[in-house]
This record gives structure tokens, sequence and C-alpha cells, in this order.
């Protein structure tokens, strides 16, 4: 949603309007003008990776823009390792998506100015990895996947131990010994109560 | 309508102008130089994802930005 600023209300209602902002909201005008200005590839990445590319005007460097305001240039060999980190940013306290589209916008038309005046943490060559191991989306689902394997096998061995067969073996074989909890113990008792006529089934 | 907009703590600032009165420009045109004379650059949007950085106050560009001054961080 576009901030229409009225200059027709008096100075001590722009400064408080200013002052009342919220930093999220804030925030979320930067989001929203940075998303106006990105081509529709760069939303795309944006929106699934919260970063995006540019390529250098200069150099046809390809730089690799995070969400945040802090050395969140990566610059990238032609293989996609990350060759250094670069940082600089307008002056002033700016929402995150101004400072991204700021950094976007010099570095596709003047990059080398920018970068003339920007600090680095030095080339890194190919020792630094170009990208975690994962991307946060495959963490996610990742640790999912496996949360739903330990919930699978807990309530395998869950049913299995204090199950209903496992709570009628209990009460069975009342005051003997917890080796009579096994599992082989309890296999056995499944196969037993399955037998008409059978007896007990620790016998 | 075209449009300037300025990068500020409050996300940013937007002021509306009608190229095609003489007014509207002349007050865009001042508000321009202002900004690009306290440091500011200028970009104008010219297509989806491009954009271009002006010295020059250009009353047809339908959408300006103007940037704080950039610093090492």
């Amino acid at each position: 949603m576009l901030h229409q600023r009225s200059y027709s209300q008096p100075r001590w209602a722009r400064v408080l309007d200013d002052y009342c902002l919220s930093p999220l909201e804030s925030e979320e005008r930067g989001q929203d003008l940075l998303r106006q200005w990105l081509s529709p590839e760069q939303v795309e990445q944006y929106d699934k990776y919260q970063h995006f590319e540019v390529v250098g005007c200069d150099t046809g460097t390809r730089y690799r823009i995070l969400r945040g305001k802090i050395m969140n240039i990566v610059e990238l060999a032609a293989d996609g390792r990350v060759t250094r980190r670069w940082c600089f940013a307008p002056e002033g306290t700016l929402a995150t998506g101004d400072v991204m589209l700021a950094q976007k916008i010099a570095l596709e038309t003047f990059e080398l100015n920018a970068l003339a005046i920007a600090n680095n943490d030095g080339r890194q060559g190919a020792v630094f990895p170009s990208r975690s191991f994962l991307d946060i989306d495959e963490l996610v689902w990742l640790v999912l996947a496996f949360a739903c394997f330990v919930t699978l096998v807990w309530s395998f061995f869950f049913t299995v131990f204090y199950g209903p067969a496992s709570s009628f073996a209990i009460r069975r074989s009342s005051g003997t010994s917890a080796a009579k909890f096994s599992f082989l113990r309890v296999l056995t008792m499944r196969r037993t109560v399955g037998d008409p006529g059978s007896g007990s089934c620790f016998r | 309508m075209a449009i300037q907009i300025v990068m500020d703590q409050t996300g940013d600032t937007r002021h509306q102008f009608d190229p095609s009165d003489a007014a509207d420009v002349a007050e865009a045109e001042a508000r321009f130089n202002e900004l690009t004379g306290a440091g500011f650059t200028a970009a104008e949007r010219t297509g989806r994802g491009q954009s271009k950085v002006v010295a020059k106050f250009d009353p047809a560009a339908e959408e300006t930005l103007f940037i704080p001054r950039l610093k090492g961080g």
C-alpha cells in the first residue's frame, strides 16, 4: 500500500506522522517499494530464497543481495561460489527493503563507484562455500520429515510396549520381572492369544 | 501523473506531480535539485527491474527514486 503524504497538513502533524509510523510499517513499505522495482525473475528469487541476484553494469559480475542491511552483498564467481562479501548502504536509518533496493540500483547502474566506497571481507577463494548445504526451505522440509519419522517410530514402539496387547500381557504377568516387557514376549503373547484354547501366555 | 519517491525512515515519501502543469513541474524540479544537491542519487525506472541514474531533472520521467548518499558498511 502506498503512503500518500499530504503536504496541506501543518508541519507539526507531518513530524508526528513521521515518528508515529511504526518500524514494522516502514519495513512493510520498504518491502513493497523493493518489489515494485525488482524484475519478475528477481521477485521470484526473493520470494523463494529471501535473496535475489543482480549483474554489475561495469564488470558483468553476478552479485547476490541477501535480505538484510549489513554485509549482505555476496559476489559470486562463474561457478556460483562466493568470492567475497560487500557492504555498502544509504546513509540514515532506512527500511531493509530500501537498503536492498539502493544496493541493487547501485550495482546495476554504477557498480564500480559503489564498490569504491564499499567495504569487503577480502577474497575468499574456493574454500568459501557459495551457499549453505541446504536452502532454508529444504532444511525445513528435512526437519519436518525427520520429525514425522521420529513420531512414527515412537508410535510404533508405544503401541507395541504400552498398547492394549501389551497392557494385557502386563496384567497377566503380575509380579514378574521386567524381562516380560520385552518385544519377543509381546510377540509370543500375540501368537498365543490368537490361538483359541491356549492357556496362559507366559508359561 | 508522475511521481518522485524519496527513501526515508518511514519507508518512503511520495510526491506526485502533473507533467502538464507548469507549476507542478517547477516544484518537482526544485525538489529534484534540492535532493540531488544534498547528495541523493536520482534513479528513473525504465522498465520492469531496470533503472538508470539521472543527473538532470526529466519532467517526462514517470517514476524517479531518490536514494540517500551511499556509504561503506
